[in-house]
């Protein structure tokens, strides 16, 4: 919200030559929950810009549009100036930038536009007549700015700025919290910055010129009335109060310059005298009212009422609304005027014709502006403050001032006759009980009872301390009714906090004393998975969750899919089932940007649908996944690395690596095997123990195309939750004795058919072997003429170790020979020759 | 015999051994199994006493001496050889570094908050991302229909795709908050904790604002916990995170959670602009109501704050969405931090 300075000092009124310089008052707005986001001044305008009198006018001889304008611009002064608008003519006061003004705009280059004496198509001209947007007023350009409401012939030759009350101020944008309607007005901030500066504060307003005639005709237990010139029904619980007043007679055009500059420099737009006295009150002190053409009523009932049905309604910005049913509706009769607390309707809309004005002033159950503003997606200044509480017995005088207002503006007469229909249960604040201890307890530190009480009462609480039974800290604190968000004790100790200053709060000198918890091991666990893949070389990404659907569907069954209900944008819908998807957009994006080379690794959660019982709710389930992946060269262009490009091996073995911390000392690397897909040769099913952790999967030649990457790409997907589940298993680490003695390695050579797996030859090995079997390894595979076709040929070394001795050679070779056996027996295979 | 010894005496000496060929030949002139030295002991073996003694000693110091001109030779052309590189020995030629890995600059920063809360005592907890309205809202004392829930624009997720679990949708998680009620629901007091994680807010992609982001949050609940505690527990933080000499300032602010509630600035120079770091605040008494625990009895504090913003600070990004773009020439830079420390 924009506040004036200006306006803040008129509202403190005989205090305001105490208020400190705009830096602390910002400092101080800050500090007590205001926070000032920018300050800025309104752009001066120079002395040089002076009121001057349109003598004469003549077209120009050279230029159709242009007029050569004879301008009085001091007593006894006439300049010659050429002027392009259409609107001057001789008899008019006029603002005149006279040579050497500097105004507050920019001229094409950018720089501030300066006025010169200049020859325009062979007539000099002494200056510029200015429209409202050349000296930063307003955005109007229609026409040069006439002000002959304004000055008069005495003025001229004085400064516009001096002669007009154009002042410079200082606009504060404060950026509120949705806890604090009251603060959304200039009265309100007004009130919280004097509270802070320990101010007095009276809150009268400064321009009442009249008093005005009242004369209250609906008390609070009238449900309508049809006194004065409408009747109205208030069946609604969900508007506890309207109260209407009637200005006849009125003459709408423009506010006063003073009115519509304090409107600009707000960033509001000006209307017409009448609209801008509700946006006036409604800065000034938060009330949203409304202006009606009465003239446009037409059934002499004005009922607040909702529609069991659909209502299409065009409000004031000229754009049809569908309002759903249960909307509340302002309506002349049954015929809706008014969105209640948001907008009015463009058929009651004050207009240049209007004469006769209903101003209402009313108070709606903030949950069903918020409901409508929602729905409609249709926020304003009147149900932002409406949905988060206004004042509801600031009704009549908002109405009182709205008037005043258009009576001074707008002229007319006002009716003395005051609709008033309240209902006002629940509606009055109700008192706390408050102990000052609280304050200490929460706070930490002891701020005197007198103090806190002062602090409320200079917020506008009502202190009753006779309540209490001897004791001076206990009292009955009332809030004022345009707190609403005072209700409890514990809001009553913020008010007193933060009005003290929590920068004052001394530092605690007794430490509060703490045992240290431990900490979980999934923490550590997880960064340790991290590490271990930091190790390897791999690189960390952090992906999004939220990716596309379709991709989504095409990587898991789409009804696994959970979807988020409102997107941000087709490229963020759904939630990621697996990190495969983020990680290879972003080799695709790496890739695309010349970076062929990438190994990478992400840790974070996935999402899918379950029919089971789901990890943290029912039917959803919520794991952290483990993706690893390679792609392009493993070292770009190096002249001593040979292999230029990835195989699956060296995912594997990287795998293998980061599965002894993922999995912990219970699985050694030979309880780890790898089952190929039946209906996807490239992706194979991890198993530790026989149970699944992952999938390894090799890119196939479309995918990868799909992605634009053209070398061998290789990842593996890993469900963390489940390893950690085995890790916990585990036993502390302990040093064991390693032996002392010499292994024996023993090599041979088997022929096997084609498709007997690797993997398999290797459990036959390890599972005949004894436990002098220390370790397998395949150190040659062979496809070939030298051998029969359609089988391969598989070289293993044995290693043989015994902590107790130095094994012998023939102590290795029956092994052997039982292994062979097995081999023969179990997969055909035949020692080659 | 003597004459032979005094010949091989002279060729011997005269013998120039400057290449691999001359040195091969020479071991096998003298020194190898056929030799001439073989051959001369040979010869040796069958003389007669007398003369035996004349030519013995001789002959054996030849044959050292031979020995010796050989190793030196081998010796000195072995040391050539070793002078002399090839291209492929040439230092200089330019090599990629091994593949150092990386930790993402948000686990950078993430992991030296969480070490600087658990040096402070906290410990770390985890809940899912996936959250239910209670969770999320309810019991963080966000009244249904409040426009205090407008402060976080929410992504909404339907908990079953059938009629039947429309009216109870779930939300992703708009702060780790639903974190410190799982915790109190799990745990009675005392409790001291940090919770890091992903969250998420419906807002429009920016430079400065992304659709995901993480979070530190931090909760104690005991006995007697003050707002002078709390501000003495985020200024401690502030001094190990950003140095000893910031200056921080404490404002009033609003969260539903919390009552009354702050923020809290920083700046490393009087003159430098503040940087907002923090919203906390002490534990409304409804959320502690919410989770059973006597707000008479307990009271408590919570803070959170923003990873990817502390991060941007730290390491100098102007767009938070390079964090989630993983360039690898950016993410390459952060191979210079020794990962985790």
């Amino acid at each position: 919200m924009n506040v004036s300075l200006n306006w803040i000092k008129e509202l403190v009124g005989e205090h305001a030559s105490s208020l400190p310089d705009v830096d602390v008052i910002a400092d101080t707005l800050t500090r007590i929950g205001h926070e000032v986001e920018e300050i800025r001044q309104t752009s001066p305008l120079p002395d040089t810009v002076i009121i001057g009198e349109v003598l004469e006018t003549e077209k120009h001889p050279d230029a159709d549009r242009l007029k050569v304008c004879k301008v009085r611009i001091s007593k006894d002064e006439i300049s010659t100036i050429i002027c392009g608008a259409p609107n001057v003519a001789a008899g008019q006061f006029v603002p005149v930038a006279t040579p050497g003004s500097v105004l507050p705009i920019k001229d094409k280059e950018g720089k501030p536009l300066s006025i010169k004496t200049s020859k325009i198509r062979g007539i000099e001209s002494n200056g510029m007549i200015c429209a409202m947007d050349e000296l930063a007023l307003g955005e109007d350009h229609d026409g040069i700015m006439v002000l002959n409401d304004e000055v008069s012939s005495s003025d001229v030759g004085r400064p516009f700025s001096e002669a007009c009350s154009i002042v410079a101020d200082t606009i504060l944008e404060v950026s509120l919290t949705p806890n604090r309607p009251d603060a959304a007005s200039h009265r309100g901030v007004a009130r919280d910055l004097c509270a802070a500066l320990g101010l007095p504060t009276q809150w009268s307003f400064p321009s009442s010129n009249s008093s005005l005639p009242d004369n209250l005709w609906a008390s609070n237990n009238t449900q309508s009335s049809n006194k004065g010139h409408v009747k109205i029904s208030l069946p609604d619980e969900q508007c506890p109060r309207y109260v209407a007043r009637w200005v006849h007679g009125v003459t709408i055009g423009p506010s006063p310059l003073h009115v519509r500059q304090r409107l600009e420099s707000l960033g509001l737009r000006s209307v017409n005298n009448v609209v801008d006295a509700t946006n006036w009150v409604l800065h000034e002190m938060g009330h949203p009212t409304h202006a009606f053409d009465a003239g446009s009523f037409s059934s002499g009932t004005l009922t607040v009422q909702r529609f069991d049905k659909e209502v299409d309604f065009i409000t004031l910005d000229h754009i049809e609304r569908s309002c759903p049913a249960g909307t509340l509706f302002i309506c002349d009769g049954d015929k809706p005027v008014a969105i209640a607390g948001v907008m009015g309707g463009l058929d009651s809309e004050v207009s240049d014709e209007t004469t006769d004005i209903l101003l209402e002033s009313a108070f709606f159950a903030p949950s069903s502006i918020r409901k409508t503003s929602k729905t409609l997606g249709l926020q304003t200044d009147a149900s932002y403050r409406y949905e988060r509480g206004a004042d509801p017995l600031a009704c009549l005088e908002a109405a009182q001032r709205v008037v005043e207002l258009i009576h001074d503006w707008a002229g007319g007469e006002v009716s003395g006759e005051i609709a008033d229909v309240f209902h006002s249960d629940g509606l009055e604040p109700s008192a706390i009980p408050f102990d000052c201890s609280l304050t200490t307890r929460i706070l930490g530190h002891e701020i005197e009872s007198t103090a806190q009480f002062e602090a409320l009462k200079s917020l506008g609480c009502n202190v009753d301390e006779s309540s209490s039974n001897n004791s001076s800290t206990i009292a009955s604190v009332t809030p004022p009714s345009f707190r609403p968000d005072l209700s409890r004790p514990i809001d009553l100790v913020e008010e007193v906090g933060r009005l003290w200053d929590y920068n004052r709060l001394p530092e605690p000198t007794v430490q509060q004393a703490f045992v240290p918890q431990p900490i979980p091991a999934r923490e550590s666990y997880l960064m340790g998975c991290a590490s271990a893949c930091m190790r390897l070389g791999y690189r960390e990404i952090q992906s999004n969750s939220l990716i596309p659907k379709d991709e989504a569907h095409q990587a898991i069954e789409p009804s696994k899919v959970i979807h988020t209900l409102n997107p941000v944008s087709t490229e963020a819908t759904s939630l990621r089932p697996t990190l495969a998807i983020g990680g290879l957009a972003v080799f695709q994006r790496n890739r695309n940007r010349g970076v062929h080379a990438a190994r990478c690794f992400e840790i974070g959660h996935v999402y899918r649908r379950t029919d089971g019982q789901g990890t943290w709710h029912q039917g959803i389930d919520e794991r952290t996944h483990l993706w690893m992946g390679v792609t392009g060269p493993i070292h770009e262009g190096d002249w001593a690395i040979s292999e230029k490009s990835y195989r699956f091996d060296h995912l594997k073995r990287d795998l293998l690596s980061v599965l002894k911390v993922a999995l912990g000392s219970t699985v050694d690397t030979q309880n780890i095997t790898f089952v190929t897909n039946t209906s996807n040769p490239l992706q194979s099913d991890i198993q530790a123990h026989g149970q699944s952790i992952g999938t390894f999967t090799e890119l196939g030649r479309k995918e990868r195309k799909a992605l634009d990457l053209d070398s061998p790409t290789f990842m593996v997907e890993v469900d963390l939750d489940r390893c950690f589940d085995v890790w916990t298993q585990a036993e502390p680490t302990r040093a064991k004795e390693v032996s002392k003695y010499p292994s024996i390695d023993y090599d041979f050579a088997l022929v096997v058919a084609s498709d007997v797996a690797a993997g398999t030859l290797e459990a036959i090995i390890r599972d005949t072997g004894s436990e002098r079997l220390h370790r397998i390894q395949c150190f040659d595979v062979y496809e070939g003429d030298q051998i029969a076709k359609n089988t391969k040929s598989l070289a293993f070394r044995c290693t043989f170790l015994d902590s107790t001795k130095t094994l012998t050679f023939n102590e290795v070779e029956d092994e052997i020979k039982l292994i062979l056996n097995s081999l023969k027996d179990k997969a055909s295979a035949e020692l080659r020759t | 015999m003597k004459q032979k010894v005094d010949d091989a005496r002279d060729k011997i000496v005269d013998a120039v051994l400057d290449s691999e060929e001359a040195l091969e030949s020479f071991r096998l002139t003298y020194l190898s199994r056929n030799g001439l030295f073989s051959t001369l002991f040979e010869e040796f073996k069958a003389l007669p006493g007398p003369e035996k003694k004349e030519v013995g000693k001789p002959l054996n110091v030849l044959k050292v001496q031979a020995e010796q001109k050989y190793a030196e030779a081998k010796e000195r052309l072995e040391d050539a050889k070793e002078a002399e590189r090839t291209a492929t020995d040439d230092i200089t030629l330019p090599v990629e570094p091994s593949l150092l890995g990386s930790m993402h600059p948000l686990t950078l920063v993430r992991h030296e908050m969480t070490q600087l809360f658990m040096r402070m005592g906290f410990t770390v907890a985890d809940g899912p991302e996936i959250e239910d309205d209670f969770h999320n809202f309810t019991a963080l004392n966000f009244p249904a229909d409040h426009p205090a829930r407008d402060m976080q624009d929410t992504f909404f997720v339907r908990k079953g795709e059938d009629e039947d679990h429309r009216s109870d949708d779930l939300v992703l998680r708009t702060h780790t908050s639903p974190v410190q009620i799982r915790l109190m629901k799990d745990k009675k007091p005392p409790i001291r904790a940090i919770m890091p994680g992903r969250v998420f807010r419906n807002e429009a992609v920016t430079y400065k604002s992304y659709f995901q982001f993480s979070q530190v949050e931090g909760l104690v609940v005991d006995t007697s916990i003050t707002m002078a505690d709390l501000i003495h527990t985020l200024v401690t933080f502030a001094k190990m995170m950003y140095g000893d000499h910031i200056e921080y300032r404490v404002r009033s602010s609003y969260f539903p959670f919390t009552e009354p509630s702050i923020e809290m600035d920083v700046r490393t120079t009087s003159d430098a602009p503040w940087m907002e770091i923090l919203g906390a605040g002490m534990v409304d008494p409804n959320v502690l109501r919410a989770v059973d625990v006597d707000p008479d009895t307990y009271s408590g504090f919570a803070f959170g704050m923003g990873i990817d913003r502390i991060c941007m600070l730290k390491y100098g990004f102007s767009d938070i969405r390079t964090l989630y773009e993983n360039d690898l020439r950016m993410l390459s830079q952060f191979e210079h931090i020794g990962g985790v420390r």
